[in-house]
């Protein structure tokens, strides 16, 4: 095990930038997605023929609201609601298709009563992740972060190619390149000072063109009153539960766990980007991030808007800004509440060009990218990795470009393949699933972690199944050894012993792996041996440690509420063998 | 199993040659096999390993109390004839001083010449 290079990082995710700083970097996020969080209802009542400026304003109103407490919620979580991680929220796209349905079939209040139901769904997902977490894994969520690029870059480029009515056909291109250019060079060679700016002085700087080619309309803005509240009235649900609420319902599940899926990949890049160090994943950190994407649409459906998602962009702000603080995400929240009782300020966003919001994001859908590559790479890419991972994402981008049979499909499985990160994540998730069947030799024994016989019979089973793959004396020692020492972690960091440990154990070769799941409560192995210092500091307390860093090939320790899963992989060779790591 | 037979070699000067694996399971028996045995004041506690072909911490964690509880009685401590594996947990654990580390029982400077050479 190598220790992990340090990130570009200002400030980390505990770290406490100035107010002024962090509300700035709040409204800056908020500036980027505001008007695709405020637009997306829009954009599903007009395709659903429900639009009206009451039905709107309500919709708009609801969907900021939500937006504001759950993005507050992932800065500052309250029980298992919130990652802890500036992770903003909005509307989610994967949605729309269904919603438009919906609402054309039932109103808001149908759509509502579909949203609130399926969030159910996404709630016992976040609860038992770690059923999924062979099926879930990060190449799962790589390939749909780097779909998720796929899927928006059409929005990208007809934002940046919107027309715009009584301007030189050009003005439109102009304003986009000047301010991807802006960006872009502040990004390469802005400095850390200067990126924090680059994407506010990027858009101002699309705003100036912007005005000279008539592209800034500030027509809604000057007829928008400064402060008000809605004018429309709740929606209220429809609780019939008639044919139209079971017909829709798969669909919504399906894009709820497709959601679920997004808001998996985004929980762990911004564990990946947000601190100095690399620390080892949190799967807690993932399960309330969804108790709390869930949240959000469940308060959706109440409210009879459009359901919530995470937004990845907020990694790539990170990644962009260099600043992780969850302060910042405290802040952007509050502005969400804020701007939806401000019809002006909203206004005053929504007058940004399209063709400068569009470049604004084709450069942060750039560095989303990486971040799905990062997420595949984690773990390397090895043959069947690899298979999955190209497979799944080129049936997403055929999908996007609807080129798998459209004639043959059903339109009801058009309405959700259509969206390349819908099918390939599904294809991600199937493939994964079916590679793992394919791997089921694993054999595993539940060991009491009282009494003095749990270890030996864990030696006895090891030997026994290393034995038949032909493993020497010197080699199953080893095995038994890291065993040990992985068992003696568990057992001396937990607080109550009234628990067992399931051994498995899967032998290729000259390989094994060994996974240890508990329900005992421990700090991160992965975490313990990558703060260890060169000279031991106290040799008797972190001798199993010590023994676990240099002869295990590799550790990974998935936490997750109530659940850990041990991940050891030990070579084939005797302990004193210097060629094992 | 660990067998743990003892050796008084020189007057004062007492062995221990166990023989097996000193792990989770065994390593309370065998620092109470010890300590146990041991009514009378030593000069010396050697431990000699030839015969161990497998340590993990907890053993290691029992040589350590064992060191200390030698040096509690009055007496010196030292361990010998490592195995090679058994060296290398030795080695990446840091638990002991590699002043009370030998190649061998004979290696093992006696009372007399410790005190000499302080």
């Amino acid at each position: 095990m190598s220790p992990s290079p340090k990130t570009r990082l200002t400030l980390a995710v505990d770290e406490s930038p100035k107010p002024a700083i962090a509300a700035f970097l709040g409204f800056q996020a908020v500036l980027l997605i505001i008007s695709g969080i405020a637009l997306t209802p829009v954009i599903v009542l007009r395709a659903a023929g429900q639009s009206n400026p009451t039905t709107d304003a309500w919709a708009v109103f609801a969907v900021l609201m939500v937006s504001g407490i759950t993005t507050i919620l992932q800065g500052r979580p309250l029980w298992r609601f919130g990652s802890g991680y500036p992770l903003f929220m909005g509307t989610s796209g994967s949605f729309i298709a269904v919603c438009i349905v919906a609402v054309a079939q039932g109103g808001l209040a149908l759509m509502g009563t579909l949203v609130a139901t399926s969030a159910l769904l996404q709630f016992f997902f976040a609860y038992r992740l770690y059923w999924f977490r062979k099926i879930i894994t990060p190449e799962v969520g790589g390939v749909v972060v780097m779909l998720i690029v796929v899927t928006v870059f059409p929005v990208c480029t007809d934002l940046m190619n919107a027309p715009v009515p009584g301007t030189a056909p050009e003005a439109s291109a102009l304003t986009a390149g000047i301010t991807f250019l802006s960006i872009v060079l502040l990004a390469l060679f802005g400095g850390k000072r200067l990126r924090l700016w680059g994407p506010f002085i990027g858009i101002v700087i699309g705003c100036i063109v912007g005005a000279t080619q008539g592209l800034f309309k500030p027509g809604e803005l000057q007829s928008s009153a400064w402060v008000g509240i809605p004018l429309g009235d709740w929606p209220g649900m429809d609780l019939s539960f008639g044919l139209d609420y079971w017909t829709l319902l798969p669909g919504f599940l399906i894009v709820t766990i497709v959601g679920a899926i997004e808001t998996y990949g985004d929980a762990i890049s911004i564990q990946r980007v947000s601190h100095h160090r690399p620390r080892p994943l949190s799967f807690k950190v993932v399960q309330n991030a969804l108790f709390n994407d869930g949240l959000g649409n469940f308060l959706s459906g109440i409210l009879g808007t459009m359901p919530n998602t995470t937004y990845s962009t907020s990694i790539s702000l990170v990644e962009f800004t260099g600043v992780a603080a969850r302060r910042v995400a405290v802040w952007g929240g509050s502005i969400f509440i804020f701007l939806a009782f401000f019809p002006k300020f909203s206004a005053l966003l929504r007058a940004i060009p399209s063709s400068v919001v569009g470049a604004y994001l084709l450069v942060l859908l750039a560095i989303l990218f990486i971040s799905g590559l990062r997420l595949i790479s984690e773990n390397g890419l090895d043959y069947e990795r690899g298979v999955i991972v190209s497979l799944s994402f080129w049936i997403g981008v055929a999908f996007q470009n609807q080129v798998v049979f459209p004639e043959v499909l059903p339109n009801w499985l058009h309405a959700i393949l259509d969206n390349g990160m819908t099918a390939g994540g599904i294809a991600a998730i199937v493939l994964t699933g079916l590679v793992s069947l394919k791997n089921r030799g694993a054999r595993s024994i539940t060991i009491p972690l009282t009494g003095g016989e749990a270890l030996m019979r864990a030696n006895r089973f090891l030997q026994r199944h290393a034995k038949a793959q032909r493993w020497d004396n010197a080699a199953i020692d080893r095995l038994q050894l890291v065993t040990e020492e992985a068992i003696s972690f568990l057992k001396n960091q937990a607080l109550y012993h009234r628990d067992s440990i399931r051994l498995s154990v899967e032998i290729e070769e000259d390989l094994a792996h060994l996974e240890l799941a508990t329900s005992l409560d421990t700090p991160n192995l992965g975490s313990e041996i990558e703060s260890l210092s060169e000279i031991p500091e106290k040799p008797e307390d972190e001798a199993e440690l010590r023994i676990l860093r240099a002869m295990a090939q590799s550790v990974e320790h998935q936490q997750f509420s109530g659940r850990s899963f041990l991940s050891l992989t030990v070579k084939a060779v005797a302990i004193e063998d210097e060629s094992a790591n | 199993m660990l067998s743990t037979p003892r050796f008084e070699t020189r007057p004062g000067v007492i062995v221990y040659r166990p023989e097996g694996r000193i792990d989770g399971a065994s390593s309370t028996a065998f620092y109470d096999t010890v300590t146990q045995q041991e009514t009378e004041p030593f000069k010396q506690l050697i431990l000699n390993l030839e015969s161990v072909g497998f340590i993990s911490s907890a053993g290691l964690r029992a040589v350590l109390k064992l060191a200390r509880w030698a040096d509690e009685k009055g007496g010196s401590f030292a361990v010998v004839a490592l195995q090679p594996s058994v060296a290398k947990i030795f080695d990446i654990a840091g638990i002991l001083p590699p002043s009370q580390i030998h190649q061998s029982e004979e290696a093992v400077p006696s009372e007399g010449d410790a005190s000499q050479a302080t």
